[in-house]
């Protein structure tokens, strides 16, 4: 049971040094003794990154064909991007982080935010964006990356934890961690640091170990820092991974950002290959090619590159590089092309309107339906069944992240309770496999069954859905509850401790009882009896309830803001990527549709998923 | 100013008002201190348990015990993780919650037993000054007398089994040095062998008479004028909980404003419970998948107001059943009982109180469907 | 003084010998001829809780060693301790690894602790025949079943490796959750229910040595009989419960399920009561039901005692289809509050389908 678990995590961690060795920078400098190594914003010499970038492919590869051409360079680094116009993330993330990382050298700034997360998926230039940046504002890069930990040597794991710990000790006050780093010469340099792998961790008492020592960093720290999250097959950030190593009470605290960083446009793709393609002299293929890069490597600008160069290689000299060449020559499937992914808002929204799924799980049952008109899932991936299990499966959504998703939004799409009764109790069914006890966690069961409870539900409960319609699909709730009810869990901490401490009397009943009884058996009267004590730390818990009787349907009206604002900005941000991409769009969806669709919705629609848009069958139903 | 529930706190076994039988035992055992055994408080919250051990403390030590402090105590378990812990002492005995020690209960109780009993020497000073000292007669009496620190750990049903287990070995290392007194709310939570070793102390909730009894006790002492009706209603609302019983009657005080209280003036119940009476009520009018939506804001909302999602689902439950049929209130019980075990097992609570709103909804309209047809 | 007076009756009056248990004849008698044939096997004990497993291994030992070698032969570990794999593996280890000399003379293996030289001196001369003195350690595993199914796998491995000086002796309450290799290796032995009359007589030894006083004994001893249900070791401790809490004086009958922690039988039969009487409807039965709660019963007593009272139920006042149902209800109920389920909500779930099913008898 605990392998399989441990597998996983060997297997996802394995894919990571490679994801990260592209734009690791001064590898020339490191320091093997502190593991601090401090990255001169100077630019970055040719030869250090060489002996990295090309150990990187072999590993990836793992084919014997690439060999190392020591007199042509290797294009990731050729065509690295060198500031930041030439980055292919979205410019408003861009300058997110910037304003970010500026704001912390400014005395005036009130922002708490010490720590950022860059989550997404390997190779679209999340460790490169800070690199670049940092080199723009004169910042000293101060990095962890496992890269350079050998184990064997360390005696294991445990120290490398320890080393971790070293090393954020050594970094909390920036000023003093580059005097350590350069002697006293630059005592003035700005810095940021740079987090860009995590240290291995496979026991259940590493891993709190780890949250402990990070949570102590976190708050301590007065450098700013960035941690790097990619996740080599998953994609898109699932809270739940992040929780492994970051304790929630600290993750959705204010002083942590998470920034999703999206995969690389198709727009963008294309304007980066062209470039490519412009320099080293080759002919511009048809556009299709271009098309069929970004579905292959799903937004992976350093594979997509990679491929691009050994693509080039054996087709050096004709110059030409088409749609042909991926149907002919090299495998397409089994070399260059990254796993498909569906995007999350794509799946999900599969998942949610039904009738796709139980279309498809119709004919899963052998009941001949009029399903040619899905042809289009077929021609996607010829080879796979379609069915509910495997669009989760490729959805870059974790299951957790999947139920809570469809358990929020199933509702709206029901006309009957029921009906919602049944998929309610089908989702309970499903949480409470996925909260098995830790030993059974990871073995394969638990979770493959609430896989297909998730994915089948809806369709197989909802026997007469709710008209179709436009229904804007959020983030679910649920994590905003949590992370409300964590807040307010420490806020009526405190008002217990502190009536506890009132004019130096011991109040007996309120000192060692646990908050939850406190909050609902206790603090209700004192709340009426003594509201000054309790006004000044709760105002926020109280206030709003007595809105919400007046409003029922005003509920929580910050988390509707927020979320407002997040979409807002976030569809803002995308539909200004991907202007360009539009027309190309529509092309798709009337004609011979492919998988780049489910790339650019995910990206334009970001939060939304607007379905009557998108999916053509959507026609037939009504 | 003190809360009335603590500032009227009986402070001596004799100021104790009801369950005369457990008062006497409890005498019994405060005037043979030698051969007192590990205890175990039990019985429903708000019956008193924690204000009883307070008083055989206070029995067993005499004042030293009332004079308390607080501390934070941080403990660095074997995986090098700090673990904060609030507890409080006297100088002759410590009370915590180890439940604050989440997964570390067992290693934080150990430690502190441990550490208790090695600062027996302190104690046994005290000893060596009874024989000396014939001039402290009267307080060295006692002192000469107990030679051991209590433990007093709270809940020690939420406590994991391996704590508990360990509790048992440690309990009889150091018995010569340290007593416990535990106290939790379910008996049959705690493990066999530890109630084994422990002398029982039932603690029932105070009956309704009792309740008023000490509501017009604290009204006398205050100087208000309670009449009887609204004692009585305070008695019935406060489900024989004492401590809330007080925490209402404060709370009447401070609205009524003057020290008058009326008949007719309102019980206030808590503003969760109006919440979820009217979450009842806005399910039993519709059931739609629009109101589910609807109901589901009203849990985020208890939710994040820290409302417990047991005491969410339970009392929603009584609410839900106060007008049904008596044919159906079976199945929504059992629909309850489900569902709360689900929630006692997992995380995910959101998941199953909205379960059981939809299933409510379900069965309720099918009977109304029923009815109609 | 105070110190003997706090030490649990369970533990002084623990049978010394091997005779002195009480009733599990067989065991004792195959375990004595295996003492005097020098064949001891490792051995599984197994039986409901408080059924003189424990006190037969402890008596065992104390035959087979003279009470200085006691410590060094004899390991004792139960569930209180840590039961990780390595550790178990550590601590037997190193605890078999002292017995690497087999001679039957103890005074030729005292080196081992320093401090023992001194000690050993006085007694080693006559009791030294009275002991068989065999040539092995023995490590008692107490609540074996516990110990997770890793870690059984590697105590195996360790039981074979060290099978030459040491014996095991485990212990447990259910024989299914130890590993079939692991059984495989031990002689089996069935500890039985003891019957009432050998637990009167020893109540009544312990209750005189004590000097316990009783309002009519018989009635006392039988109600502590009934609700110790066989568990010797429930039995005597209620007996010292029940003594300490009355002040050291009269014990009344009536007091004994107060201090077993069980809810007295008048609880239950109000609830009965409550479900046969045909005025009675829901509502009576919720607020019996939260009365007891509030009294401070477990429900999972309140659940077991009313199954005991349905189940004897004539078939014409509830039909077994019906009893069937509310056992099942009733089990399922015990594992949610085994898993911590909010009490409240159990019982009365339970006890409106009993009601229910009353009515629709």
């Amino acid at each position: 049971m605990e392998t399989s678990k441990l597998k996983r995590i060997v297997k996802r961690r394995r894919a990571q040094p490679s994801a990260l060795a592209w734009p690791v920078g001064g590898i020339g400098n490191v320091n093997s003794n502190n593991k601090l190594t401090s990255v001169k914003p100077s630019p970055i010499t040719n030869s250090s990154i060489n002996s990295t970038a090309s150990h990187s492919k072999v590993r990836r590869h793992r084919n014997p064909s690439i060999r190392q051409n020591k007199s042509s360079q290797q294009w990731i680094d050729k065509y690295q991007p060198r500031s930041i116009k030439e980055l292919c993330i979205a410019p408003a993330k861009i300058s997110l982080v910037q304003n970010w990382l500026e704001s912390k050298y400014d005395k005036e700034c009130i922002d708490p935010t010490k720590f950022i997360i860059l989550a997404g998926a390997t190779g679209i230039g999340k460790s490169t964006l800070i690199r670049v940046l940092a080199k723009e504002l004169g910042y000293r890069i101060l990095e962890w990356n496992e890269s350079f930990m050998e184990y064997s040597r360390q005696g294991g794991y445990q120290s490398s934890i320890q080393q971790f710990q070293e090393f954020l000790d050594s970094v909390s006050f920036p000023y003093e961690a580059v005097s350590i780093s350069d002697g006293a010469s630059a005592p003035a340099k700005k810095s940021l640091v740079l987090i860009d792998d995590l240290p291995h961790l496979h026991t259940q008492e590493q891993k709190v170990q780890f949250q402990h020592c990070f949570n102590a960093y976190i708050q301590k720290t007065q450098t700013p820092t960035v941690m790097i999250y990619s996740n080599g097959s998953e994609g898109k950030l699932k809270p739940d991974d992040l929780e492994e190593y970051l304790d929630p009470q600290i993750l959705y605290s204010p002083l942590v950002n998470i920034i999703q960083i999206n995969p690389v446009t198709k727009a963008k793709m294309k304007t980066c290959l062209m470039k490519i393609f412009q320099k080293e002299g080759i002919r511009i293929p048809s556009p299709d090619f271009f098309e069929e890069m970004h579905l292959k490597h799903a937004g992976d600008m350093r594979h997509a590159i990679m491929n691009l160069q050994f693509q080039y290689g054996s087709f050096e000299g004709k110059g030409f590089i088409g749609r042909n060449s991926t149907n002919s020559g090299v495998s397409t499937t089994s070399m260059d092309s990254r796993d498909k992914k569906l995007s999350t808002f794509h799946a999900l929204g599969k998942i949610l309107y039904a009738k796709r799924v139980d279309q498809v799980s119709q004919r899963s049952l052998n009941q001949e339906e009029d399903y040619h008109d899905y042809s289009w899932n077929l021609d996607k991936r010829p080879q796979l069944q379609f069915d509910a299990e495997t669009v989760l499966e490729e959805s870059d959504i974790g299951i957790h992240g999947a139920l809570n998703f469809v358990q929020f939004h199933s509702p709206d799409f029901f006309s009957e309770i029921s009906e919602i009764n049944q998929a309610f109790s089908n989702f309970s069914d499903a949480a409470y496999l996925l909260d098995s006890p830790y030993e059974l966690r990871g073995s394969l069961f638990p979770e493959a069954y609430a896989t297909s409870i998730c994915g089948r539900t809806v369709g197989d409960t909802n026997k007469h859905p709710a008209p179709s319609k436009f229904r804007q699909l959020t983030a679910p709730k649920t994590y905003e509850v949590k992370r409300k009810q964590n807040e307010n869990m420490i806020k009526i901490e405190n008002i217990c401790r502190r009536l506890t401490y009132r004019e130096h009397h011991l109040a007996l009943d309120v000192n060692v009882r646990s908050s939850h009884d406190f909050a609902s058996d206790a603090l209700p009267f004192i709340k009426r009896i003594i509201p000054e004590e309790v006004a000044t730390l709760s105002s926020d818990i109280f206030s709003q309830r007595n809105i919400n009787i007046a409003n029922a349907n005003n509920v929580d009206n910050d988390s509707i803001n927020d979320v407002k604002i997040q979409v807002s900005q976030q569809t803002e941000v995308l539909t200004r990527d991907d202007i360009v991409d539009s027309s190309d769009d529509e092309d798709i969806c009337n004609g011979n549709v492919n998988a780049s669709t489910c790339m650019n919705d995910s990206n334009k629609n970001g939060a939304k998923f607007d379905h009557t848009e998108n999916e053509p069958d959507i026609i037939v139903i009504e | 100013m003190p809360l009335w529930v603590d500032k009227h706190r009986p402070k001596d076994l004799s100021q104790l008002t009801y369950h005369d039988d457990t008062t006497s035992r409890l005498k019994s055992l405060a005037e043979d201190p030698h051969s007192l055994p590990h205890l175990l408080f039990y019985g429903p919250s708000g019956a008193g348990k924690k204000t009883r051990i307070s008083c055989l403390l206070k029995a067993i030590y005499g004042n030293g015990a009332e004079r308390l402090r607080l501390d934070k105590r941080t403990f660095k378990t074997p995986t090098n993780r700090s673990v904060d812990v609030n507890m409080i002492c006297s100088n002759y005995h410590i009370e915590l919650n180890p439940g604050d020690a989440g997964i570390y209960d067992r290693f934080v109780v150990q430690e502190v037993i441990k550490e208790m009993a090695a600062n027996k020497s302190l104690n046994a000073g005290g000893g060596i000054m009874g024989i000396s000292a014939s001039t402290e007669e009267d307080d060295s009496k006692k002192k000469k007398a107990v030679e051991y620190k209590i433990v007093v750990l709270m809940e020690v049903d939420k406590l994991t089994k391996q704590a508990q287990a360990a509790l048992r070995r440690t309990m009889e290392k150091y018995s010569s040095t340290c007593r416990l007194i535990l106290c939790c709310n379910n008996q049959s939570k705690v493990i066999d062998p530890l109630r084994s070793r422990c002398l029982g102390m039932r603690i029932a909730a105070p009956s309704h008479d009792d309740v008023c009894v000490a509501l017009k006790n604290v009204a006398a002492k205050e100087k208000i004028t309670l009449p009887d009706k609204l004692t009585i209603g305070i008695a019935e609302e406060c489900s024989r909980n004492l401590r809330r019983a007080m925490l209402m009657l404060e709370t009447s005080r401070v609205n009524a404003g003057s020290t008058v209280l009326r008949d007719n003036q309102g019980i206030h119940k808590t503003d969760w419970e109006m919440f979820i009476l009217q979450l009842a009520r806005d399910i039993t009018m519709e059931q739609s998948p629009q109101k589910l939506i609807a109901a589901r804001e009203k849990l985020y909302e208890l939710l994040i107001n820290c409302i417990p999602a047991t005491l969410i689902l339970k009392t929603l439950t009584m609410e839900l059943i106060q007008n049904l049929d008596d044919e159906l209130k079976y199945e929504v019980i059992e629909a309850a009982a489900f569902y709360e075990h689900r929630i006692a097992m997992g995380s995910k609570d959101i998941f199953h109180l909205e379960a059981f709103v939809a299933k409510f909804m379900t069965i309720y309209k099918k009977y109304l469907n029923d009815m109609f047809a | 003084m105070s110190l003997s007076e706090a030490t649990p009756w369970v533990e002084k009056y623990r049978p010394k010998k091997l005779t002195e248990v009480s009733h599990q004849n067989e065991v004792v008698s195959t375990l004595q001829n295996a003492v005097s044939t020098n064949r001891l096997p490792h051995l599984l004990l197994y039986g409901p809780p408080g059924t003189g497993k424990t006190s037969v291994a402890l008596a065992l030992c104390k035959t087979l060693w003279h009470p200085s070698q006691y410590s060094k032969r004899v390991l004792e570990l139960n569930a209180s301790d840590e039961r990780g794999i390595s550790v178990v593996r550590e601590k037997i280890k190193h605890f078999a690894s002292l017995a690497v000399s087999n001679a039957p003379n103890p005074n030729a293996r005292k080196n081992f602790f320093g401090k023992q030289d001194v000690e050993m001196k006085e007694p080693d001369e006559e009791p030294e025949d009275e002991y068989p003195n065999p040539p092995f350690k023995v490590i008692i595993l107490d609540e074996a079943d516990t110990v997770t199914p890793d870690a059984q796998a590697a105590l195996r491995r360790i039981i074979e490796a060290h099978s030459k000086i040491t014996r095991f002796i485990l212990i447990c309450n259910y024989v299914t959750r130890i590993i079939e290799p692991l059984a495989s290796r031990c002689a089996k032995f069935r500890f039985q229910s003891l019957p009432p009359q050998s637990m009167l007589n020893r109540l009544k030894f312990i209750g005189e040595a004590e000097g316990v006083q009783y309002a009519n004994a018989d009635e006392v001893l039988g109600e502590i009989l009934d609700k110790a249900q066989g568990d010797m070791r429930r039995a005597v401790t209620t007996l010292q419960s029940a003594h300490m809490l009355s002040g050291k004086k009269i014990i009344q009958k009536d007091d004994i399920a107060e201090m077993a922690g069980l809810p007295p039988s008048n609880v239950c039969q109000e609830l009965m009561n409550i479900f046969q009487d045909p005025k009675s409807n829901f509502g009576t039965m919720e607020k019996a039901v939260q009365n007891c709660l509030m009294e401070g019963y477990a429900a999972q007593y309140i659940m077991k005692d009313l199954l005991n009272r349905v189940m004897v139920l004539d078939d014409k006042i509830l039909k077994e289809l019906h009893k069937a149902n509310i056992a099942i209800k009733i089990a399922e109920a015990d594992k949610c509050l085994v898993d911590s389920a909010d009490e409240g909500l159990q019982l009365l779930m339970v006890c409106s389908l009993i009601l229910k099913c009353f009515k629709n008898n």
